[in-house]
């Protein structure tokens, strides 16, 4: 009797146990979820061909051709990577604030803030911008603590969120370490906003229905209309390098309102690209570089 | 004995309990019932709001994501394994007090009731709560929240059937399961504290002793929480078991907690220990805001008073140590779960970008508590119902031990165990036919996807030309070319126009088709990001405003355009229905036009100039007389027939304005002239008069024999070529026309070590961080420092000597130059006073030539002179012909006596009074930098340059400030040089080709006489002239005197005013001391009639009597204009890009929205003015609709500057015409009507205004900005360096003859007094700076913005902090001699304290302080109002910070305004001395 409860309860836990552990273990070496791959990633992009290359060019149009250059290859043979040279970074907010209107961002969410830091004492200060995106880690530990799958990285390298996936348990913004993923609580920059105001078409004032709030946004080229609840309200947000804009041939909005050209943006396995080049010529570090995420942005100092 | 409650259950005293017999006075269930209905009550409250309103309620944030409910979690399943483990484990292993299988089954009761709520609290925490079967359906299990969910999950079906199972007392399964469920609920997820664990980023979190942690708490927490379940069910027969039970788990309970604590402190010791360890949070914990949770609940309620309550006798001690042992445990939880999310690894995340959820700061609120009460009322719930079960199938299935199973019972087990498969497996099935859509759907994504996904793909737009409008921005005045992007009419996405040179460099090829330039957005600033946001500002007027109170009550009523305009025409008792005014009479415009005879004001205007010109005062007194009779039939429309120089009426009409770009500026200054008045005045003073006054008063060019002629306008550096520059007083990553187009132009030049800057400022801008030395000079003391420079300069024989001895063009050409200065010419000495340059004839040098002015006025030319060799020759400056080249240091006399000195001879004998330590000294700089900057400046040849901006201008001496440091680039010789002073040039819309003359204005009156603010005229010229001090200041070399506009009123000086028109401009904001404004707005008497023209009701119009709607710079018409540093021929369009917000009406029977032109139309249309109407500008040309003016003046930008049409811009093809109308589909007729457009512009411009339109305006290529090493548009004229119309002027309030060249001058008041009075006591220098998110009193309105300073704060440096005692964060009201109380008064029983916080910083300079200007407003959607009775509130984010404008200094002179700068104008913003006082709060 004994004996067979104990073998009972053996079968039991080993069961248990195994079945665990394979779990795990399947999770640990699955694949991503299902991308696109191969030819059908490839994009034919107005490459500026009516625009002539020239020297001395803004960079912003030589990343431009490399771009559709990079685009022209499936997607697995890209990878993205961005530069931020602080020494050019003038702490504008530009970055910031064009992400937030690019993809729509209500108020406490932010993908890309630029800090600031005093150092030193008067007369001798000097103030430090490290503007602050995704890291796009090659190491992401956002990924793993997702419970449903909703967050992975491409095979170009950008992790990205399944909006109608994801939760909205917040996990991965705790596993963040440079808290790049914020929450969308569902809030409206124009809510509360000139209350009493008598509304439609006849009243003294616009009033806070204010047109823009309710536009769609295009994040992973789809439309998103948070009016009514609709996701991304409750999700997990966070830089996805403009993905939608790439398709279009178009460099992330941070890169192209960089007013200091501090921010460079391409494919890290093109050898010509403007990326590979400060790559390999500067001294470049990354950010956290001890807790192991490998990150793929990279900053001159 | 283990079966004494099932044998007893249905007996005689069911409610006999044990606990009952121990504490026999307390009403328990009463009690417990009581908690649960308050419970229920609260938490249902809590819930309904959680699903009403979100998560909003809630204090978690993305910095702080998890709160109390995910503590609650992980507290209620610590409590459920803890009392699972231990019940089971002394079940298995046959313990007395735990032997029973009721035992058992309580203790599984108490995990469900546990677990259940843990599971409710983690649902209600989802972001997306209806998503939450995906942990069970499409689980990661690399995610410990899925492996935990799973763990948990099987841990309740485990148990459950355990639990079934315990009824059925020869199950051979019930202690596999039981172990089984031991191991999920405790040992396999470690009691979560892996979740944490494996969380890297949170360095508290990230510790294998955290699991161990967790498990030692659940034990605790369970333990204790089972003694008092147990208790609680015991009944009183069963006393001995339940007494066995509860003496057990304290036992187990107490260890438990002691092992716990032992593990906490090893956790703590490693911090404390190794401070670089995780300490942050451990110090949180310790002494954090929330440091009684640790103390007080942690240690004391759940540590020290359980200890003590266990180590007595009393089964009541125990029973309440359990109690605050499993209450105060979540402490545990909390200390763990908030301060390690609570640090951060990226030091300055949340000052980034501000916003409540982005804090690290974490309160749970009234709705998380609430919604936790509803936790333990299901809780209960789950318990209480689970108990009858149990009870219910104790009866039915229960037997004795050892008892045969009762036949029916394996049946009965069997037939449950099929209906517990079958419903796992419908269950499962369901889930599978709920998940196949699902993944259905998955797999038939597009295959040109981002995400593959049920979501269909949607189209970007925004790339798309159709959706692209080319504009121009005017968030601040920089004015980068933007492109509009539109989403179904609706501008959503803002970047920079890559036509436009200011986004790109180099900007696109004008002859890019617009097809390749939608695909390239060039850069722009944050606002100008956020600038849908000023015309989507819910506060837009859309109706004609008027007043319904008094002046600044904030109280109106909407009334129609038509009455509007008629009751400013006509005038009347308009305001009776306001109390106090209700016999007041309003003059209108039509009587106020007193004079509309064209010739009778011609005539006026030239006896006028006579009188001006007589200066014998008899004479002139004479000259008076002979007006008064001459004109002796219309004195009547003079404002003072005994004063005629005071002009008509009409003056008593001033039209003002902030800012004002042309093309409405065309519109808003020809409505002026039409209604025949001088006073059209702007805000230049505001910003940079002396900058502007100062270079106007340089160009001035020797023509007729006298100096005339100088523009309005300024030189920067050729950012782009400059390899070194110092920037004074410019801080251009910020403000200063400077961030897009600027920025480009030196950070790359700066990163590659190209270029060198050095910024003389007295705070350390962003600017400044990339500096290559930072001079901290004192306010007000720039001339010195150039001064110092400029000593250094001749010392070291640094100057450009070959540049300084051209004395003319043809000397200048001869030496390689475009310009040339007065730097050689003699200055004639009396006294030691130097006065005017010599005329060479008059000193018998020359001999006079008849000469004829380009105006065609004969003169008499008497040459000036210079030294050649030491010989005194005539030279004409414009000669071009024969090159002079004069001596450099000239100090002697002429053949006949008369002493002269050379003016560079001038300037270096002022650059010699000190020594250039001395002037370092008085700058407040180190010797050392002025050297090394002065060293730069000479050994970059001729790309160096002094930058200046508003720094060294809005000073009382702001005019030779700025004289200074444009007199050092003149000793540098960098004028039109690649990489030296530039000056912008655009494209000319007003007509200069010939094509439409916009200028011509038939039969308008000339305006005569002296304007309100006293300028452009000599105070000793007039018939005002009563000696000095004058009563107010006069402004011969500056106009657009915005300090003066308002105040003059106030003192109704020279005249008083009848009616104000103001457009977008706030002086009441924007000016130092505006405050005296307000007042003065404020009085009906001394201003009859203030028509204002707002988008919103703004900080000025809110005083206004009547406010028109305006369109935004989204809506609207305008041409940009260009900036000094722009080397291309510019001409930045604004065109509209959105339907108007505002209503529209009729003018001259069009429709037009209600806007600054429909207003001017519309009364040019009721007064029949001039210059307006169908033959507005002559016959065939109308001006009855605001195109009939744009699309012409588009027209004439297209064409070009040459009458031969050679410079006209292509034709648009057929394509860019299509993409021209698409792209304005959404336009209403009013504003976009293509047929209309191209009747106006004719055949044969219209491709060619397309042409324009489509690429935002018109810019030469980039590749045509320089031609060599010069400039390709220079200046290419004089500059006085020694300034003798300067010279000949003298101020108004000291009569004191002011000085023609660069010098360091005090702060004086307008009596010329030193301001040390209103220093005493106050000993902080008050400047204030510009961030790039706001512009003054514009941009509080987009909230996009706001969370780059929520607040600006008062910046001090920590030296001065600690001597008066101020902290960090302190809140402190700023106040000065002028306004002690620190306080606006904003209206009629309103003020507002100027009170902010103050922010400890390096940045400034110890003795100064500094705050950003843009906040503390009190209008512009800032405050309440009422609209027709119904209150409308204001946005309380808008009103945050300080604006310490009404600190600055009152002139103790003029009393109503700022101190000024005499000269040139400026307002002194940084002069001022002001205290912190600090305010209790």
């Amino acid at each position: 009797m004994d004996r067979r409860r104990f073998v009972r309860t053996g079968a039991l836990l080993g069961a248990g146990v195994a079945l665990s552990a394979g779990a795990v273990i399947k999770d640990r070496l699955s694949p991503p979820p299902k991308d696109p791959t191969g030819e059908e990633t490839v994009r034919n992009l107005p490459d500026l061909q009516k625009i002539p290359a020239r020297e001395g060019e803004d960079p912003l149009l030589r990343m431009q051709r490399e771009l559709a250059r990079a685009m022209a290859k499936p997607v697995e043979n890209r990878r993205w990577t961005m530069v931020i040279d602080t020494r050019k970074c003038v702490g504008c907010d530009a970055c910031t604030i064009g992400c937030v209107a690019e993809n729509k961002l209500p108020p406490g969410v932010v993908y890309r803030p630029v800090i600031k830091e005093e150092l030193g004492s008067f007369p001798n200060v000097k103030i430090r911008f490290t503007p602050r995106p995704c890291m796009q880690c090659d190491r992401p530990p956002c990924v793993v603590v997702c419970p449903v799958k909703a967050t992975w990285k491409r095979p170009d390298g950008v992790v990205v969120i399944h909006y109608d996936k994801c939760i909205g348990c917040r996990y991965c913004l705790t596993a963040c370490p440079y808290g790049a993923r914020t929450s969308d609580f569902g809030l409206f920059y124009s809510s509360g906003v000139a209350e009493g105001a008598p509304k439609g078409a006849n009243g003294p004032i616009l009033g806070s229905d204010v047109p823009y709030e309710s536009a769609p946004s295009h994040e992973y080229g789809k439309r998103w209309n948070r009016k009514r609840h609709g996701s991304p309200v409750g999700n997990a947000r966070k830089c996805h390098f403009c993905l939608h804009r790439l398709e279009k041939g178009l460099l992330p909005v941070c890169v192209t309102t960089c007013i200091g050209r501090a921010t460079f943006f391409g494919d890290a396995s093109d050898p010509k690209s403007l990326v590979t080049e400060l790559v390999t010529k500067n001294n470049v570090q990354t950010l956290l570089a001890h807790k192991g995420t490998e990150p793929q942005v990279f900053y001159i100092f | 004995m283990r079966s004494g409650y099932q044998t007893r259950v249905g007996g005689n005293d069911p409610a006999a309990s044990f606990l009952d017999d121990l504490v026999p006075f307390l009403p328990w269930r009463r009690l417990l019932w009581a908690v649960w209905v308050v419970a229920v009550l609260l938490g249902a409250v809590g819930l309904v709001e959680r699903l009403h309103a979100g998560h909003l309620p809630a204090g978690y944030g993305s910095y702080v994501p998890w709160g109390l409910w995910v503590a609650f979690y992980f507290h209620g399943v610590g409590i459920a394994g803890g009392a699972f483990v231990l019940s089971v484990l002394g079940f298995l292993t046959g313990q007395s007090g735990f032997r029973s299988r009721e035992s058992l089954r309580v203790a599984i009761l108490l995990s469900f009731a546990a677990i259940l709520p843990s599971f409710l609290g983690v649902w209600l925490d989802l972001g997306r709560m209806e998503r939450a079967y995906r942990i069970f359906l499409s689980p990661s299990f690399t995610s410990m929240m899925a492996f935990n969910a799973w763990m948990y999950g099987i841990f309740i079906v485990v148990s459950g059937l355990g639990w079934l199972l315990s009824f059925r007392d020869r199950s051979e399964w019930l202690k596999p399961l039981l172990t089984l469920g031991v191991f999920f609920s405790i040992l396999f997820p470690s009691q979560s504290g892996s979740f944490f664990g494996v969380v890297d980023a949170k360095t508290f979190w990230h510790s294998a002793l955290l699991p161990m942690l967790f498990l030692a708490s659940a034990v605790t927490a369970g333990g204790a929480a089972l003694l008092v379940v147990r208790a609680l069910v015991g009944r009183a027969s069963d006393a001995g078991e339940t007494d066995t039970a509860l003496r057990k788990l304290r036992i187990v309970t107490l260890v438990a907690m002691i092992v716990y604590f032992i593990f906490e402190f090893a956790e703590f010791s490693i911090a404390l220990w190794n401070p670089n360890s995780h300490s942050p949070a451990i110090r949180l914990i310790l002494t954090g805001p929330y440091w009684w949770v640790f103390w007080i609940v942690h240690l004391g309620l759940g540590g020290a008073i359980p200890l003590l309550l266990f180590s007595t006798h009393s089964r009541t001690a125990w029973i309440l140590a359990g109690f605050l042992t499993a209450v105060a445990f979540i402490s545990a939880r909390l200390n763990v779960l908030i301060p390690g999310q609570a640090v951060g690894e990226i030091q300055g995340l949340q000052e980034a970008f501000q916003h409540p959820r982005l804090t690290y700061i974490y309160h749970a609120t009234w709705m998380e508590y609430f919604v936790g009460l509803l936790f333990l009322a299901f809780g209960m719930a789950v318990f209480f119902v689970g108990s009858r079960v149990n009870r219910i199938l104790s009866v039915r299935w229960g037997g004795s031990p050892g008892e045969p199973e009762p036949a029916g019972g394996a049946g009965d087990m069997k037939s449950r165990r099929q209906v517990l498969a079958g419903g796992a497996f419908l269950g499962a099935a369901g889930i599978q036919a709920l998940a196949r859509p699902f993944g259905a759907r998955a797999d038939s994504g597009d295959p040109d996807s981002i995400l593959i996904g049920g979501r269909p793909d949607g189209s970007y737009d925004l790339c798309d030309p159709d959706h692209i409008l080319y504009s121009a921005c005017l968030q601040c005045n920089t004015g980068c070319g933007i492109k509009c992007k539109l989403q179904e009419g609706v501008l959503t996405k803002i970047d920079g126009n890559p036509y436009n040179p200011w986004t790109l460099l180099p900007h696109l090829e004008y002859a890019t088709h617009p097809d390749q330039a939608a695909l390239v957005d060039g850069s722009i600033c944050p606002k100008g990001h956020a600038g849908l946001q000023t015309a989507y500002d819910p506060y837009r007027l859309r109706k004609v405003l008027k007043r319904a109170g008094k002046r600044g009550e904030n109280r109106w009523i909407t009334i129609p355009f038509d009455q509007a305009i008629e009751e400013i025409c006509e005038g009347g008792n308009l305001f009776r229905h306001v109390p106090g005014e209700e016999n007041r009479r309003v003059e209108g415009l039509r009587s106020l036009r007193a004079l509309v005879d064209p010739a009778v004001s011609k005539e006026m205007e030239g006896d006028v100039k006579a009188i001006w010109d007589e200066k014998d005062p008899d004479k002139k007194r004479a000259r008076v007389e002979a007006f008064q009779s001459k004109h002796a039939g219309r004195l009547d429309c003079l404002i003072d027939p005994a004063h005629p120089d005071l002009g008509p009426k009409n003056n008593q009409i001033v039209v003002a304005w902030g800012r004002l770009k042309d093309g409405r500026g065309d519109l808003y200054k020809r409505f002026a002239s039409a209604l025949g008045t001088v006073n059209a005045h702007g805000h230049t003073t505001v910003c940079q008069g002396s900058l502007y006054f100062t270079c106007k008063a340089i160009s001035e060019q020797y023509e007729g024999g006298k100096f005339t002629g100088g523009k309005k306008f300024y030189w920067q550096a050729d950012t782009e070529n400059s390899r070194f520059v110092l920037f004074a007083g410019a801080n251009l990553f910020e403000a200063n026309y400077g961030p897009p187009n600027r920025a480009v132009r030196l950070t790359e030049n700066l990163a590659s070590g190209r270029t060198r800057i050095a910024v003389a400022d007295p705070r350390f801008s962003k600017l400044a961080s990339k500096a290559w030395k930072w001079l901290p000079l004192k306010p007000g003391t720039d001339a010195a420092l150039a001064l110092g420079i400029m000593r250094w300069i001749f010392d070291h024989d640094g100057y450009d000597a070959r540049f300084l001895s051209c004395a003319n063009r043809a000397a200048a050409r001869e030496s390689g130059e475009t310009c040339w200065t007065t730097a050689t010419l003699l200055v004639e000495v009396k006294d030691g006073v130097p006065g005017k340059f010599v005329r060479a004839a008059d000193h018998g040098l020359a001999t006079p030539e008849e000469r004829q002015t380009s105006e065609g006025k004969t003169y008499e030319e008497k040459f000036l002179t210079v030294m050649v060799d030491g010989r005194p020759t005539a030279v004409d400056p414009n000669d071009d012909e024969r090159p002079v080249w004069g001596d450099l240091f000239v100090d002697g006399t002429l053949p006949d006596g008369t002493s002269v000195k050379s003016g560079l001879q001038i300037l270096i004998e002022e650059a010699r009074r000190h020594s250039v330590e001395e002037w370092a000294e008085i700058a407040g700089v180190d010797p050392d930098d002025v050297k090394a900057v002065s060293r730069e400046l000479v050994s970059n040849g001729k790309a160096a340059a002094v930058d200046i901006h508003r720094g060294p201008a809005q000073h009382t001496n702001g005019f030779y400030n700025v004289l200074a440091w444009m007199t050092v680039n003149m000793l540098l010789g960098n004028f039109d040089h690649k990489g030296g002073m530039i000056k912008l040039t655009t494209w000319d819309h007003k007509g200069k080709g010939g094509l439409f003359n916009l200028e011509q204005h038939p039969g308008k009156t000339t305006a005569f006489g002296v304007s309100s603010i006293r300028h452009g005229v000599e105070y000793e010229k007039t018939t005002l002239f009563e000696g000095y001090p004058a009563k107010r200041n006069w402004y011969p070399l500056s106009s657009d005197i915005y300090e003066e506009i308002i105040p003059s009123i106030g003192d109704a000086y020279p005249y008083p005013v009848k009616a104000l028109f103001f457009y977008m401009g706030a002086p009441t904001y924007a000016l130092p001391a505006g405050h005296t404004n307000i007042q003065i707005l404020q009085d009906t008497e001394k201003l009859p009639l203030f028509v204002a023209s707002d988008i919103v009701i703004g900080p000025t119009s809110m005083y206004a009597d009547y406010i028109f709607p305006d369109l935004s710079y989204l809506e609207r018409w305008e041409f940009q204009g260009s900036h000094p540093s722009m080397p291309v021929k510019v001409q930045p369009v604004r065109q509209p890009v959105i339907a108007p917000i505002p209503e529209s009406c009729t003018v001259f029977g069009k429709t037009v929205p209600i806007c600054l032109e429909a207003m001017i139309l519309a009364i040019a249309e009721r007064l029949g003015l001039p210059g307006f109407g169908p033959e507005g500008f002559g016959p065939g040309m109308p001006l009855e609709h605001p195109d009939d003016y744009y699309l012409r003046a588009l027209a004439n930008l297209a064409f070009g500057e040459k009458p031969d049409g050679s410079q006209n811009v292509p034709d648009a093809d057929e394509r860019e015409r299509e993409i021209f109308l698409r792209a304005r589909s959404h336009l209403p007729e009013s504003v976009f009507d293509p047929d209309r457009w191209r009747r106006i512009v004719g055949e044969r411009m219209w491709p060619k205004v397309v042409y324009v339109l489509n690429r935002g305006g018109r810019f030469e290529d980039h590749a045509k900005a320089y031609k060599g090493n010069r400039v390709a548009h220079p200046y290419g004229a004089l500059l006085c360096l020694y300034q003798e119309k300067t010279a000949s002027t003298i101020h108004a309030g000291t009569g004191r003859r002011n000085r023609g060249h660069a010098a360091f001058l005090p702060v004086q008041d307008f009596h010329g007094r030193e301001a040390d009075d209103l220093r005493r006591g106050y000993d902080l220098h008050l400047i204030t700076h510009r961030t790039i998110s706001q512009t003054k009193s514009r941009t509080i309105a987009n909230p996009w913005l706001t969370p780059l300073m929520p607040e600006n704060g008062v910046l001090l440096h920590p030296e001065d902090a600690s001597r008066l005692g101020l902290s960090s964060g302190q809140r402190v009201r700023v106040v000065s001699a002028t306004n002690p109380k620190g306080e606006w008064p904003l209206g009629p029983g309103v003020s507002r304290p100027m009170e902010s916080r103050v922010v400890l910083t390096q940045t400034v300079r110890p003795g100064v302080v500094s705050f950003a200007l843009g906040f503390g407003q009190w209008a512009t959607g800032a405050s309440d109002f009422v609209v027709d009775g119904t209150p409308i509130k204001g946005e309380a984010r808008r009103a945050a910070g300080i604006h310490a404008n009404a600190a600055m200094w009152v002139d103790p002179a003029l009393k109503n305004t700022c101190m000024v700068d005499p000269v040139g104008g400026s307002v002194s913003f940084y002069d001022s001395f002001v205290r912190l006082d600090p305010v209790e709060s």
